[in-house]
């Protein structure tokens, strides 16, 4: 995809001013490059179908006008530049490698040619679009490091918010059965898609389009649902109609301020907690549904 | 031993919004990190700022990993909030759209002050008015 970079040349005294008269212009966000020759470039970036290159003269006589109001907008000078979206989504990869995430479980990205170290080393072979990670997040390493510790043989799984897909494939390596993996995002059920077969998966893991669990009746084992918590907040409740009894929910995603309110819904539904861990400012939450003898 | 810094992304963006999409894509791509790896801290560390533009300083370490501290919303957000209007004006000249007061104007400046590169309250306060006479706000008082 194209892009139109937009930059104006100014100080730090119009910064604000500048920002303001390019997200009127349709900015959704700026990048601010302090020059080594002290000038500072406000960089805004329009994509292709915009038209902004018709409005540069309107966005430059917007800069001049700056002097009329009391501000010294420096150089003042409005640049424009295209962009195409190629580099920037690959030039991090080379500093992205295979890295053991637990135990068992190793994620490698799909263009290296990763070899075993042991003979129970699992691998999870990812493509990590420009959306979706690269299984090396601490929430992903939070719940594959839950999933590790509870998981039996032939378990049943719905991984809600799945992303790349990266839990169900370490859910399916490490002895699940039954795995259905929903997102509402179009990009994520594509990638976890790839994903999933990528791994040899595609007759193993049902992957599709779907809002958390609305309209989903089916009872499993296990819920995972690593997302933030505006999402997991109302997930709680719902997913109490679709575990077993005495099933699992496996929560990351959630920022440490997040942590309290995240048990406290656990508990209002019902839920026993089993066990909290952290990672940098992350915490996974492992809990289950009160069992009658509870 | 501290780990050294690689490069240093300014960036603005809204809160709890961020997505792999420019400004966030090229500036970090090129810088190596991963970008999903941002744009789902920032978003978490943001959600509760909705509707802000957020200016947020990203450090990339030479492994490149990365943290990011977040400062005060542009002084343009902040006098849209206090003028309780949601756009300037297309034409700052001539068309005035909302005012405030130069009290209101003292409150942003003394908010902004820590991130501002100003000597004084009195010169971010200079410096926020021109910013309001430049989204056609008339500065009262």
């Amino acid at each position: 995809m194209e892009w139109t970079e937009i930059s104006v040349l100014t100080n730090d005294e119009s910064q604000d001013a500048v920002i303001n008269i390019l997200m009127e212009f349709g900015s959704l966000g700026v990048e601010l490059d302090s020059r080594d020759d002290g000038v500072l470039s406000i960089n805004s970036y329009f994509p292709e179908g915009f038209d902004i290159k018709s409005k540069v003269p309107a966005i430059q006589e917007r800069v001049d006008q700056l002097k009329s109001f009391g501000l010294n907008p420096g150089m003042g000078k409005v640049v424009t530049k295209d962009l195409n979206d190629d580099k920037w989504n690959t030039e991090w990869e080379k500093y992205y490698h295979a890295k053991r995430i637990t135990k068992f479980l190793t994620i490698s990205p799909v263009w290296e040619d990763y070899k075993k170290e042991s003979d129970d080393e699992l691998v999870i072979k990812l493509d990590p679009k420009k959306a979706f990670g690269t299984g090396v997040h601490p929430t992903t390493v939070l719940c594959l490091q839950a999933i590790e510790n509870i998981i039996r043989e032939g378990q049943s799984i719905l991984d809600i918010g799945t992303g790349s897909g990266v839990l169900s494939i370490g859910a399916k390596l490490l002895g699940a059965s039954d795995i259905e993996a929903y997102d509402y995002d179009d990009d994520a059920v594509t990638s976890a898609k790839q994903n999933v077969s990528l791994n040899g998966f595609a007759d193993d893991i049902k992957v599709g389009k779907n809002s958390l669990l609305d309209g989903i009746t089916k009872k499993v084992d296990i819920i995972f649902a690593n997302m933030l918590p505006e999402a997991v907040l109302p997930l709680i409740p719902q997913a109490v109609n679709n575990l077993n009894p005495g099933g699992q929910i496996i929560i990351s995603g959630i920022i440490k301020e997040k942590l309290d309110i995240t048990n406290q819904t656990l508990k209002d539904n019902d839920f026993v907690i089993d066990q909290v861990s952290m990672l940098g400012d992350w915490c996974g939450i492992t809990a289950h549904l009160r069992r009658d003898d509870e | 031993m501290a780990k050294k810094v690689a490069n240093v992304v300014k960036l603005q963006i809204p809160a709890g919004k961020a997505t792999p999409a420019p400004p966030v894509g090229p500036a970090l791509g090129q810088a190596g990190i991963n970008i999903m790896g941002f744009t789902k801290e920032f978003n978490a560390r943001t959600a509760d700022q909705a509707g802000y533009l957020i200016p947020v300083v990203i450090s990339v370490y030479e492994d490149r990993s990365f943290d990011f501290i977040t400062k005060t919303p542009p002084a343009s957000i902040l006098l849209k909030k206090a003028a309780g209007v949601e756009h300037g004006s297309g034409e700052p000249n001539t068309n005035k759209v909302a005012s405030v007061t130069k009290d209101q104007v003292k409150e942003i400046a003394e908010t902004k002050m820590k991130d501002l590169n100003a000597a004084d309250v009195e010169a971010a306060m200079r410096m926020i008015e021109g910013t309001a006479r430049s989204m056609g706000f008339t500065v009262e008082g």
